[in-house]
């Protein structure tokens, strides 16, 4: 089993899958929200109650919400947006071999897409939380520009970002199913060591180098910056290579990593 | 050779190495130079034979013999230790009760995403669904999730679609042993018009007589060898020969 075999018409099967995996996503969807009273909104509701404790906690009890002018709302959603996609995203991928199995020989596709119905399926949702966010951050008067055509580059970023990550642990987690618990963790970490909710300026010049390594950094910083202060995705170039440096390497390192695993995902999968 | 095969299973063997932990399974796969410990269980060993096209072959062997194993390597669902397993044409698998089902979805969703799944045409998918609909015979609870359904329902509903998709080899696998006697009886029925239709079918199952009836030719397995294989009659007088003769001494596997 390779990821991905050789193909006659390698751009009409890709056209195939991608149609494949929206409607497989979407019945994800459907599964994941059919049976509860507020179906979809709670995908929503999430990342905005988050927001509203955090706006509580830094605008009253810090008076430290408001950055360079500008609403603290605006600056945390801004961010979060970027981070729920990879966030959210990677947890479901980790799951998908594990949650899809029943599926494997069903699909007429290679298993090396199946973790992305599962990035499909929450990127639906972010582009929700996107519409929101956008809303809120007219609402507050700022102007669209020609900028925030970048966020196709940072959502494809985010992509190949997650498509590589997902191979790792959507195949290691079947071996190791304590991984999903370590994501967690990590990802929880990453919350705070990411500019979602505070600014690089706090620290000292000689620190801030150190948080660029965090390859979401690029990703978090790059939607703000395009959503709210009009830069270019290269204007930081630390920060994108650093994401695109991480990039590579987990890209390389989960396509071997799920093709050698891949073989013995039955074995492990009953 | 018989150049008119369906199935070729040439010298199949799965061996599996039971590690004590499943990452053991993992290390020694991603780096190979750190070995684990581990025992070896061969579910198969040495398996050949070929299916030629309209044959109806059944599959028999007491628990554990490598029945399963066998229908899931020939799916390419597990990978064989060493071996071959050429397969001319489309194969569905149909193992337990409804796979690929989601329970929270209806029946008819579910039809319709297993036809999505199989890359069928809109037109050529509702058709396909109106005639599963129409064989499995379940009533309005097709509009009902899987969840509300009885086991018959649900193994009934997974057969039916498996025999409109028009796979070219069918692998059922145990399927029909909760349907009732006149569901069988249908289904036997549309087993002779598939094989006329030049389509093949591998059958496992643990009723003697459905061997006897149905099948054109039987395959029996004992701790995944094949002892014999034959005419079904003989094969099942062989089989009960067998479980005669072992019954006492119960289960001696691994």
């Amino acid at each position: 089993m390779k990821i991905f075999t050789a193909r006659e018409n390698f751009f009409h099967d890709l056209i195939e899958e991608i149609r494949l995996i929206i409607h497989l996503a979407l019945r994800d969807f459907k599964i994941k929200y059919s049976r509860n009273y507020f179906g979809l909104a709670w995908a929503v509701l999430e990342p905005l109650a988050l927001l509203v404790i955090m706006l509580v906690v830094f605008t009253y009890l810090r008076h430290r919400g408001d950055r360079e002018n500008i609403p603290f709302a605006v600056y945390m959603l801004s961010g979060l947006v970027g981070f729920e996609f990879i966030s959210k995203g990677l947890q479901q991928a980790t799951q998908s071999i594990r949650s899809y199995s029943y599926l494997i020989k069903l699909l007429h596709i290679p298993v090396g897409l199946i973790p992305s119905i599962s990035l499909m399926s929450a990127f639906f949702t972010n582009l929700i939380i996107l519409g929101i966010a956008t809303g809120i951050i007219l609402l507050h008067g700022f102007p669209v520009t020609w900028y925030w055509f970048q966020l196709l580059y940072f959502m494809l970023a985010s992509w190949v970002f997650l498509i590589g990550l997902s191979w790792i642990t959507s195949s290691v987690v079947i071996f190791v199913r304590d991984l999903q618990y370590v994501i967690g963790i990590v990802m929880r970490g990453l919350f705070f060591l990411t500019p979602i909710f505070w600014d690089l300026s706090m620290f000292p010049e000689k620190y801030r180098v150190w948080f660029k390594l965090n390859p979401l950094f690029h990703i978090v910083d790059g939607y703000r910056k395009t959503l709210l202060f009009g830069k270019t995705f290269w204007s930081d170039v630390e920060a994108m290579f650093s994401f695109w440096g991480a990039t590579f390497i987990i890209l390389l390192t989960g396509y071997y990593v799920f093709n050698k695993l891949s073989p013995h995902f039955a074995d492990e999968i009953r | 050779m018989n150049e008119n095969f369906h199935i070729r299973v040439q010298n199949i063997t799965k061996e599996y190495r039971l590690y004590d932990k499943s990452s053991g399974r993992m290390i020694s796969t991603l780096l190979p130079f750190f070995k684990k410990k581990y025992r070896r269980f061969k579910a198969l060993d040495n398996i050949s034979f070929n299916v030629k096209k309209g044959e109806i072959v059944g599959v028999i062997g007491r628990n554990g013999s490598g029945k399963s194993t066998l229908m899931r390597v020939i799916a390419g669902i597990t990978t064989p230790t060493s071996g071959a397993v050429e397969v001319k044409g489309n194969i569905v698998p149909l193992f337990e009760l409804g796979t690929g089902f989601h329970a929270d979805l209806t029946g008819r969703e579910n039809l319709r995403y297993f036809t999505l799944m199989q890359q069928f045409k809109k037109d050529k998918a509702a058709e396909i669904i109106q005639h599963a609909i129409d064989f499995a015979e379940i009533g309005d609870f097709i509009d009902q999730p899987i969840r509300t359904y009885s086991r018959g329902m649900r193994s009934r509903l997974a057969f039916s679609i498996s025999l409109y998709i028009e796979a070219d080899i069918l692998v059922i696998d145990e399927v029909l042993a909760v349907g009732d006697a006149a569901f069988k009886e249908k289904s036997y029925e549309k087993f002779n018009e598939l094989i006329t239709s030049g389509k093949t079918i591998l059958l496992v199952t643990h009723s003697e007589k459905e061997i006897e009836k149905v099948c054109t030719r039987a395959i029996l397995l004992h701790q995944g060898k094949i002892v014999m294989d034959g005419a079904p009659a003989e094969v099942v007088e062989a089989y009960r020969v067998m479980s005669g003769k072992q019954g006492k001494k119960g289960n001696e596997k691994k």
